[in-house]
């Protein structure tokens, strides 16, 4: 996937939610069309009395002035000798012109004419407008239903995946809930399909987070976020698809140039027939890609040039260039390949050749910053990518870090043996499993076969429902929510926000250090820890029968010794204990029992 | 991976494959459909009998171009692959 396709996606995600908001374009325009319609049926209201007394007032003047210009008219063009007459016995005192007379009436009638001609003309229209107005205005909440119609389904089923109701969404019914907004192109559809599907793969989830930001800034930032990845995109594959670069331009206008360019490719094509052959065979010699492959795929864009640069690329970061596959020629997947391979070696867990090959799907897709995350989540949790086969679990790393994160504290409180026994599975939906084991755990039913392998039915649903029924699904595994929510009532205030504010900025499970101040002290809560720690695994405390990760735990113990809190021992342990973990919020006041130097060691009942 | 059922996976194994990997490889599937669909259909026709319990272990292999997927299988001799794979799916890991 090349970096324009993304850049594309995310602007036509910006756009979907434009779309989806409930103040939408649509909705607006409906909204500004009612507006202005009762205001006009206002304004016609007060104005229409008015012209009705104008063309009332204008026919009473007309009539009048009828009769004015023409007495007028009559007089001068009857009665000259007489006026004549009368004109001269004056001697230019006085001079009756019936003749200007009649012409001052005529203009005086045309105005009033005019006049009233356009009063009615405006009552006509305000007729009309009214009509039209009262349309509008009884339509109004019909168009707004069809719109929310339209807008709804599709944002509820957004909901639900960013709630967390599921886990993820049905392709076929959100293209289906896409072409019914009407607003989006076969193409646009399939590309922004599966980030709604698959929200943190794709980034869809920051940017609906950024979009629904009270902050108008933030809204921007988008825009200038999404316009400098363009930017960026534009920059990196300048020569690859000229065409492709107008994705900075507006939607519409790269919809207008993308015709054209599609004929301008064949061309080229076309012309270069020889130079087609001599690619198709470097790239069977060279990366041992076929033409039945490149086929499959639907073609191949890049150039004999290219092709040959990206193999001394590949050459020269010690990766054989037959590990590749089709869509791994292009720029953007040759650095991410070379940059993967470097981070898996530079953390520990250096590729072989087939490895590589097969996880070439995965390592020439996935960032290297999520590569990077989820190995130093793995390390400082003190598991590995290493399988018991002394294979590496590449696919474990291709999970979002927080998740993984999350997955693992889960499994340190349940079972971690089911991470250091199959480390790929930290790549899986744990829940399930994690609750059946749970499940298992409860009723003492063996989940392990005699060479202590996780028996199928853990894994398998199908086959777990056939053996137990519908029991041990995932809302029986204890929530974080709870068991902070108890931890809140057993501490300080300003200590449950350092955990927080602890939690929060510790993106990785850090190696944080404990201040030079704060070692002694450490040192003497490590001492509580040893003693009432009955779990033989270093990568997990046990405490009364609560499992804790070891690492979680030690980096909440100096968060909380760095923080300077005025808090005793017993309370820093149980806080570094409990906060986020996957126990019950009951495990506390097991917990506090352990803790107290006087009831330290002693047994609870019921256990 | 609605696709699958074309490829006579039931609703449980779609969901145990999707249940196997994270989203990024379940897109990337999505993205590479006629390719796992004709790496599939190899496997399929190559008589690997539990070529849906390969699919749902081993999810990523099929994102690998066709003409290397099928050479990860035709080296060895068939009948004995076969056989093998039925046994313990696990082995695809070493091949």
């Amino acid at each position: 996937m090349d970096v324009q396709k993304e850049t594309m996606r995310e602007s036509l995600l910006v756009r979907l939610l434009d779309v989806l908001s409930p103040d939408n374009a649509t909705i607006t325009q409906i909204k500004e069309d009612e507006a202005q319609a009762k205001a006009d049926i206002e304004s016609i209201g007060n104005e229409d009395p008015k012209l009705t007394e104008e063309i009332n007032d204008c026919n009473e003047i007309l009539t009048l002035l009828l009769g004015y210009k023409d007495s007028h008219t009559k007089l001068g063009e009857t009665s000259v000798n007489l006026i004549d007459r009368v004109n001269r016995l004056f001697e230019g005192l006085l001079t009756y012109d019936f003749n200007k007379y009649a012409q001052e009436s005529k203009e005086a009638y045309d105005k009033y004419e005019e006049k009233l001609a356009h009063a009615k003309d405006k009552k006509e229209q305000n007729a009309k407008r009214l009509a039209e107005a009262n349309e509008i205005v009884s339509e109004t909440p019909k168009k707004l239903k069809d719109e929310q119609d339209k807008i709804e389904p599709l944002n509820s089923e957004i909901n639900k995946i960013f709630s967390g109701e599921v886990k993820y969404l049905n392709s076929e019914r959100i293209d289906e809930l896409l072409r019914k907004l009407d607003v989006f192109t076969e193409e646009e559809i399939a590309l922004i399909v599966p980030a709604i599907c698959f929200p943190d793969e794709f980034d869809f989830r920051s940017i609906y987070v950024n979009y629904n930001s009270e902050d108008k800034d933030a809204k921007k930032s988008i825009g200038s976020i999404i316009s400098e990845a363009n930017e960026k995109a534009a920059l990196e594959e300048p020569m690859k698809d000229a065409t492709k670069v107008t994705a900075v331009s507006p939607i519409k206008e790269e919809k207008e140039e993308k015709k054209p360019q599609k004929k301008e490719v064949k061309k080229v094509e076309v012309k270069e027939e020889p130079k087609e052959d001599l690619r198709n065979a470097y790239l069977e010699e060279v990366f041992g890609i076929t033409a039945a492959d490149i086929e499959a795929h639907g073609g191949l864009d890049a150039s004999l040039e290219e092709l040959k640069e990206y193999s001394e690329k590949l050459i020269a970061a010690d990766i054989n260039p037959m590990v590749v596959r089709v869509q791994t020629l292009n720029k953007r997947s040759i650095d991410n390949l070379i940059r993967n391979k470097e981070i898996f070696a530079e953390m520990g867990y250096p590729l072989d050749e087939m490895t590589i090959s097969k996880n070439i799907g995965i390592l020439d897709k996935v960032s290297g910053t999520t590569v990077a995350k989820d190995i130093a989540i793995i390390n400082t949790s003190g598991l590995s990518l290493y399988k018991p086969s002394g294979k590496v679990a590449v696919v474990a790393v291709t999970k979002e870090p927080n998740k993984l994160r999350n997955a693992i504290k889960l499994a340190s409180s349940i079972d971690i043996s089911y991470f250091t026994e199959n480390p790929e599975k930290m790549g899986s939906f744990v829940s399930e499993p994690m609750a059946h084991i749970l499940y298992c755990q409860q009723n003492h039913i063996n989940y392990k076969n005699a060479y202590g392998e996780f028996e199928t039915f853990i894994e398998n649903n199908k086959e777990w429902k056939e053996m137990y029924g519908e029991v041990g699904d995932i809302s029986i595994l204890p929530k974080t929510r709870d068991c902070n929510e108890a931890l809140k009532d057993e501490l300080p205030d300003a200590e449950f926000e350092g955990l927080i504010k602890a939690n929060g900025i510790d993106y990785y499970i850090s190696d944080a250090e404990v201040e030079d101040s704060q070692l002694e002290r450490y040192h003497e809560i490590m001492e509580i820890l040893q003693e009432i720690n009955t779990s033989e695994n270093s990568l997990v405390i046990e405490v009364e029968g609560n499992k804790f990760l070891s690492a979680v735990v030690n980096k909440n113990i100096i968060s909380l010794l760095n923080g300077n809190y005025a808090i005793n021992n017993e309370e820093i342990l149980l806080g570094a204990l409990v906060f986020g973990s996957h126990v019950p919020a009951s495990a506390i006041k097991d917990i506090k029992v352990a803790l107290n130097p006087n009831t330290r060691g002693m047994k609870i009942a019921n256990k | 991976m609605g696709f699958l059922k074309d490829l006579d996976f039931s609703k449980d194994e779609i969901i145990a494959a999707e249940n196997n990997v994270t989203d990024l490889i379940i897109n990337e599937i999505l993205d590479s459909k006629e390719i796992v669909i004709h790496n599939i259909n190899f496997l399929k026709d190559y008589g690997v009998e539990n070529f849906k319990e390969v699919f749902i272990n081993f999810c990523s292999m099929f994102l690998i171009d066709p003409s290397k997927f099928a050479n990860i299988f035709t080296k060895y001799d068939k009948q004995d692959l076969i056989n093998k794979i039925k046994n313990n799916v696990a082995i695809v890991e070493f091949l």
